[in-house]
């Protein structure tokens, strides 16, 4: 049975204690209306009952100690009837052998009265009194009491302390209580709200850090909430600061590689070697891609390019085409004409690197375009290996190459799919890799179409237009225009 | 070396093409300058846009290849100024990447771009190219100077090597392609030999033609819309060749 315990009060508390702040304050104040309520009433019902104790005790006790010389001064028979006639509607006097209270049930109860009986007819004996609640909905105090006389008979009473003991307590307490902790929770959520709103922006803008621009924080709100925006605005510019300074030396290193790049091109040339030539200009090759791959990242939602109504049909086509005549495979199916607004240099780049990666690593590019929703739905697909189902996502994040065989290909710094991720999400798309069925890796792409573009996308007549000598370098593709709808 | 920077010319004879290498990195400037002193060429080297004017002045300049990224005056003003004088072909050094800059290398008169790092094919073969065309527009009307071609609702722009769709989208076609077309657009409704367009298309731009133009034709055909369309502005004359069959405008 252990941790049974911690088990309930783990869950008690999910249950009853707010996850929100605004929640649990509410909750404390709450429980804190209900505890001071609680305790006022328990000491004022005390006090209320002294006071009417005193006044009772004057008014009560000599008419009690009356009756009880009387029935000392009567004879035995006449004692129950002499008894009825003292009695008054607020005072009912009986006279019995035993008493109607059996025990001093509640010995200590109205001290004063008991002193103030004694007081006055010193030849009483035990005086037991029991306090409670009669009549309708217990509304009205009632004190009984047996009082003993010399003899060893009893004189009970009945009284009815109408007036002079507080009303019955629980309810008026509960309802009073309640209508207070409601009070104090509307209040509450009111003032709350506006001191919790700083910190909800607060969070919010933490949140945001590092994904796009700077955001400042409102300082207001109370001292140490403005306090810790204060900090948290100064630790947001360090941020940025760092991160601007960071990118620019990276960027300023990478253009100026260029200009010894250049030399080292031209210094190649007067290489004798032819061998030792080709060496050369490849790893220079090697070193620009590795540049324009860096560049492309770190420019990335800074590009100044303009969004353009471009064909995607021509720009895919194109690229598949430079793979063709570079001794590639790659095929392009779907419709001739796409006219969809983007950022043109940046998707190309998206698309060149999701292509390359494919021909590079999965020996070919099968490129299907078709309108999906409210945008287009680009696959390029290959017959390759595919990745770790665990690798999937990891291989979008900057600078992350799959310890195997994706080092290459992308100028080997591991951004191609992280700047292909970044163009696509600037378009509001999205880019998705997964495994095929059949062997092979499909990277989906998603682009929105935002404005409705008259031509574009003309379903039926020209979607499937897939023969034509352009696809000759792919004699085994098969055509793929019609199975692209999800 | 470089202290004095119009001394490098080459040791090639008096009738090689002069070109003028305006570059403020002084290794890369010599380098420029020896390699195409290898390669058939005269070159002299500038630093900056005050020793560009005075090479200018002084000496008959076949050729400007022009670095964008230049202290003081950069390379697309100097591009400006020139034309307002002079009709010396400009070739622009931009950086890989920065699209800006070409458009706009092209837009104020430059007639080719080498991105940089180049290669030295390229580089070669642009020059070449841009030589081959001015001494073309001796020979013929071309559309060096024109800016747009319209046909059937098309739009190619010869500044910024750019083709629009009737819809307004951009749509990319390949450098060779681009060649293609522009054959057929300055000699439409006129029936052209496979061996005419691959001549044509070989002066309008310098990389090597590894596809046959049937191939290329095809491509293009799809990116000019529908097959049945498309078929209809660049029709197969057959045992002829190819005719463009729309009416071109220029502007």
């Amino acid at each position: 049975m252990t941790g049974f315990w911690p088990r309930l009060r783990a869950h008690a508390l999910r249950l009853f204690w707010p996850n929100g702040l605004g929640g649990r304050t509410i909750l404390v104040l709450s429980a804190a209306v209900v505890l001071v309520h609680l305790s006022t009433v328990l000491l004022y019902h005390d006090g209320a009952a002294d006071q009417a104790d005193a006044v009772f005790a004057d008014q009560v006790a000599s008419r009690l100690a009356t009756a009880a010389q009387a029935m000392t001064e009567t004879a035995r028979p006449e004692r129950d009837g002499r008894a009825h006639l003292l009695s008054l509607p607020d005072l009912v006097l009986h006279w019995g052998d035993h008493a109607a209270i059996e025990a001093p049930a509640n010995a200590a109860a109205l001290p004063n009265f008991r002193r103030r009986l004694r007081d006055l007819a010193p030849g009483l004996g035990d005086v037991s009194v029991q306090y409670g609640l009669a009549g309708a909905m217990g509304a009205q105090a009632m004190l009984g009491g047996s009082v003993r006389l010399a003899d060893g008979t009893f004189l009970n009473f009945t009284s009815t302390l109408a007036g002079s003991v507080p009303p019955g307590p629980v309810h008026s307490t509960l309802l009073s209580t309640t209508l207070m902790a409601v009070g104090v929770v509307a209040v509450a959520s009111l003032l709350l709200r506006s001191l919790i709103r700083p910190l909800r922006r607060l969070a919010a803008a933490a949140d945001e850090i590092g994904r796009g621009p700077e955001v400042a924080v409102a300082e207001t709100g109370p001292e140490e909430v403005r306090h810790v925006a204060q900090a948290f605005n100064g630790m947001q510019a360090r941020i940025h600061r760092l991160m601007r300074d960071r990118t620019q030396a990276l960027a300023a290193v990478s253009h100026d590689l260029r200009t010894p790049i250049t030399r080292l091109r031209l210094r190649a040339g007067f290489v004798a070697d032819p061998e030792m030539q080709a060496a050369i200009d490849a790893d220079l090759e090697e070193m620009e891609g590795m540049i324009e791959a860096t560049l492309a990242y770190l420019r990335g939602e800074a590009e100044t390019e303009p969004k353009q109504v471009t064909d995607l049909a021509a720009l895919l086509s194109t690229l598949t085409d430079d793979v063709c005549d570079a001794g590639g495979t790659a095929t392009y199916a779907g419709p001739n004409h796409i006219a969809i607004p983007l950022h043109p240099s940046a998707v190309r780049r998206a698309f060149a690197n999701l292509v390359n990666n494919a021909v590079a690593y999965g020996g070919s590019a099968q490129v299907t375009a078709a309108r999906s929703g409210a945008g287009v739905l680009v696959r390029v697909e290959d017959t390759g290996p595919g990745i770790p189902e665990g690798d999937l996502d990891r291989v979008f994040e900057p600078f992350q190459r799959l310890e195997h065989s994706r080092n290459r290909g992308t100028g080997g710094v591991g951004l191609g799919l992280a700047i292909a991720r970044q163009a696509i999400e600037n378009e509001g798309g999205s880019v998705r890799l997964s495994n095929r069925q059949q062997g092979g890796l499909s990277a989906e792409v998603f682009l929105p179409v935002h404005a409705p573009a008259r031509h574009s996308l003309s379903p039926g007549k020209d979607t499937v237009a897939m023969s034509g000598p352009h696809l000759g370098c792919s004699p085994g593709a098969k055509p793929a225009g019609g199975s692209t709808e999800t | 070396m470089g202290k004095q920077a119009n001394t490098m010319d080459s040791s090639a004879t008096g009738g090689a093409p002069h070109i003028l290498v305006v570059e403020d990195d002084t290794g890369t400037r010599t380098l420029l300058a020896r390699f195409l002193g290898e390669n058939g060429f005269r070159a002299t080297g500038a630093r900056n846009g005050a020793e560009m004017w005075e090479a200018l002045e002084g000496t008959a300049i076949d050729l400007v290849l022009m670095d964008v990224m230049l202290p003081g005056t950069s390379g697309l003003d100097l591009c400006r100024t020139i034309r307002r004088t002079s009709a010396v072909p400009i070739i622009m050094v931009t950086a890989r990447g920065a699209e800006t800059d070409r458009v706009l290398g092209l837009e104020l008169g430059a007639d080719d771009y080498v991105p940089k790092p180049f290669s030295r094919a390229e580089l070669l073969a642009r020059i070449r190219a841009v030589l081959r065309r001015g001494r073309g527009i001796v020979e013929e009307p071309s559309s060096a100077r024109v800016r747009r071609l319209r046909f059937a609702s098309w739009v190619l722009d010869t500044a910024r090597h750019e083709l629009k769709a009737p819809d307004g989208a951009v749509v990319e076609i390949s450098g060779a392609e681009y060649a293609v077309l522009l054959a057929f657009l300055e000699h439409p409704q006129r029936v052209l030999t496979r061996d005419r367009v691959l001549e044509l298309s070989r002066n309008r731009i310098g990389e090597v033609f590894d596809r046959s133009v049937d191939v290329l034709v095809s491509r293009l055909r799809r990116k000019l819309g529908a097959p049945e369309e498309a078929s209809e502005l660049i029709k197969t004359v057959r045992g002829a060749g190819y005719l463009f069959a729309a009416d071109v405008s220029r502007e």
